[in-house]
């Protein structure tokens, strides 16, 4: 990362004490802890109600999200996740349009990944019930072992794959 | 004491608020860049491993801290429920999603809040998976609803150990994997220098984590006075007493785990008791006993009439057995009810006026070498009973309850 005065990120150890205290706030204040994904899921199924409403009500899954998927704490969760990284990208000079990539990739190349990259993501956030967010950081802090198993299945999933996108990165 | 209920206006600025900190602390270490996120897989940058452990241990300390304290009740805490199969499967692909497209949900949205054109190109994939899973879940459902369910299954119940002696464990694990980090990072820069600040950081987590074996959570008794009004009101519903003719139709279900736990003396137990039935003292239910029972069983305790399988029946639910159920009239009714088809019968005793005595006896002691320690229809020609079906089945009713719901 450019040291551009503005733009230095906290220390990692700094950043996760402060994401450790927000996570503990959530659970004191609220009694869930922190998600991502379901947010995400809710805002698909409201969606899905508008354009498919029938098809929504059949599905054991989807039927769950019908009613009222806007009143879910995630909502305003994500709102603030959104508006939280927008006000720090603010403050640090980060609000410029472009495509991280690596030295090697083209544009396009990256966005195609990202969308194949997202929809792995997707699926396998929902197959497990939570993502970083809502499994990882929520349930480890509060010692669940299948949030343990989870976070040890992601770094495996990471570096299984790693090898085979090296070139997208390096 | 929190967690507290939030409504209307409320609700919805603190959980705004929450994501508000949860999106300046990414944003801040870095997790907007798809770049940062990817090279903890190639080691190249170990932001990601730094940052989640160090706010893992963080919360689990003041989570633990506070509740051992009594301003935090851990019983209303969400707690991710584990699926150890469907768990696995799905964060291996999460992990493979995030080297391919190079962010997880959470930080995708970060990065599209600052603009990131790949951000939002993975945020468009999100919402195919999800859309996809969605559309294939029906296919492998049954799968999906059972894959290793352990329900609500925490570090220090599979350590057998105490939370405070987990605390301990998981803070030493992180600092491992910090100072390995650290080992590494010096030997790539000759620059490198060791930061005292974080060795005072290390020693201080060291330190309040081994402080929570001296400040205990809080033990049984409390949590039972805790619940005392929500139990007492399904006691007196009469909500959670089993009929003998349920329990009959358990015993020939093998859909369910069923464990049978008597609590009477050990002379009661030896003349008679149900087949499979452990006998258990009330000591052994607040000892480490229940830890071994797998939580999505259904559990029935049982005495003589019900007091003593009342009590232990209060001990199981305030561990959180919440599939615990006693035995409607105990050994006693049972016998009323079954007696007369015994192929070796029960002796009735003089009318005696105490509770959860015995009130039968038998010639020898046969413990459950009597055809009505497991009632069979098509063998016996048992007495009809209409009955209000109590028990519930563990298997997860809901899909999942907070985290990412």
């Amino acid at each position: 990362m450019k040291a551009k005065k503005g733009n230095t990120l906290w220390n990692p150890y700094v950043g996760g004490t402060f994401l450790g205290v927000i996570l503990f706030l959530a659970f004191l204040l609220t009694g869930h802890g922190l998600g991502a994904s379901g947010g995400l899921a809710r805002v698909l199924g409201g969606a899905m109600d508008v354009v498919a409403p029938e098809h929504m009500r059949e599905s054991p899954y989807l039927s769950r999200y019908v009613d009222g998927p806007l009143s879910h704490w995630i909502i305003p969760m994500i709102l603030g996740l959104v508006l939280g990284g927008f006000l720090a990208g603010w403050w640090s000079g980060n609000l410029k349009v472009e495509t991280y990539r690596g030295p090697h990739t083209r544009k396009k190349t990256r966005w195609v990944f990202a969308v194949i990259g997202g929809a792995l993501a997707g699926y396998g956030a929902r197959l497990a019930r939570g993502c970083t967010s809502g499994q990882a950081l929520t349930g480890g802090a509060s010692l669940s072992v299948g949030s343990w198993a989870f976070m040890l299945a992601v770094f495996a999933g990471g570096y299984a794959m790693a090898w085979f996108v090296r070139k997208l990165w390096n | 004491m929190g967690p507290f209920e939030w409504s209307g206006f409320a609700f919805f600025l603190v959980n705004l608020l929450l994501g508000v900190g949860f999106g300046i602390a990414l944003q801040r270490s870095g997790f907007g860049d798809s770049r940062r996120i990817a090279g903890q897989f190639y080691l190249t940058d170990l932001t990601v491993l730094k940052v989640m452990f160090t706010a893992i241990v963080v919360a689990m300390l003041l989570l633990l801290w506070s509740s051992a304290l009594g301003f935090l009740d851990m019983d209303k805490v969400f707690i991710d429920q584990t699926y150890f199969s469907s768990g696995i499967l799905g964060g291996f692909l999460l992990g493979a999603g995030m080297i391919v497209g190079g962010y997880c949900p959470g930080t995708s949205l970060v990065a599209s809040s600052n603009f990131k054109i790949d951000g939002m190109f993975f945020i468009g994939g999100l919402f195919l998976g999800i859309f996809a899973f969605g559309e294939t879940v029906p296919e492998f459902w049954d799968y999906f609803q059972q894959s290793g369910y352990r329900g609500t299954y925490t570090l220090d119940q599979w350590l057998g150990t105490s939370k405070g002696m987990t605390a301990i464990l998981v803070t030493l694990l992180a600092l491992s994997a910090f100072w390995g980090v650290s080992k590494l990072e010096a030997s790539r820069d000759p620059d490198y220098v060791p930061s005292k600040a974080a060795r005072v950081a290390a020693l201080f987590a060291i330190l309040l984590s081994v402080g929570l074996l001296l400040v205990p959570q809080p033990g049984l008794d409390t949590k039972i006075k805790r619940l005392d009004p929500q139990l007492e009101t399904l006691l007196t519903h009469r909500d959670v007493q089993i009929d003998p003719a349920e329990l009959v139709d358990l015993m020939h279900n093998n859909q369910v785990k069923l464990v049978l736990l008597d609590l009477r003396p050990e002379r009661d137990f030896n003349l008679f008791h149900l087949l499979d039935a452990k006998n258990v003292r009330i000591e052994d239910l607040r000892g480490t006993f229940p830890s071994t029972i797998d939580p999505i069983s259904i559990v029935i305790l049982m005495s003589n009439d019900e007091a003593m399988a009342t009590k232990g029946w209060k001990i199981l639910r305030a561990k959180g057995l919440l599939g615990s159920y006693i035995l409607d009239g105990g050994i006693n009714k049972w016998l009323d009810i079954y007696g007369s088809v015994a192929d070796k019968k029960p002796i009735p005793l003089p009318e005696v006026l105490q509770e959860d005595v015995f009130r039968y006896t038998f010639s020898a002691a046969f413990g459950d070498r009597v055809n009505i320690a497991w009632p069979d229809h098509h063998h016996m020609h048992l007495p009809e009973r209409e009955y209000k079906k109590k028990a519930k089945s563990l298997k997860p009713v809901t899909l999942s309850g907070g985290g990412c719901g």
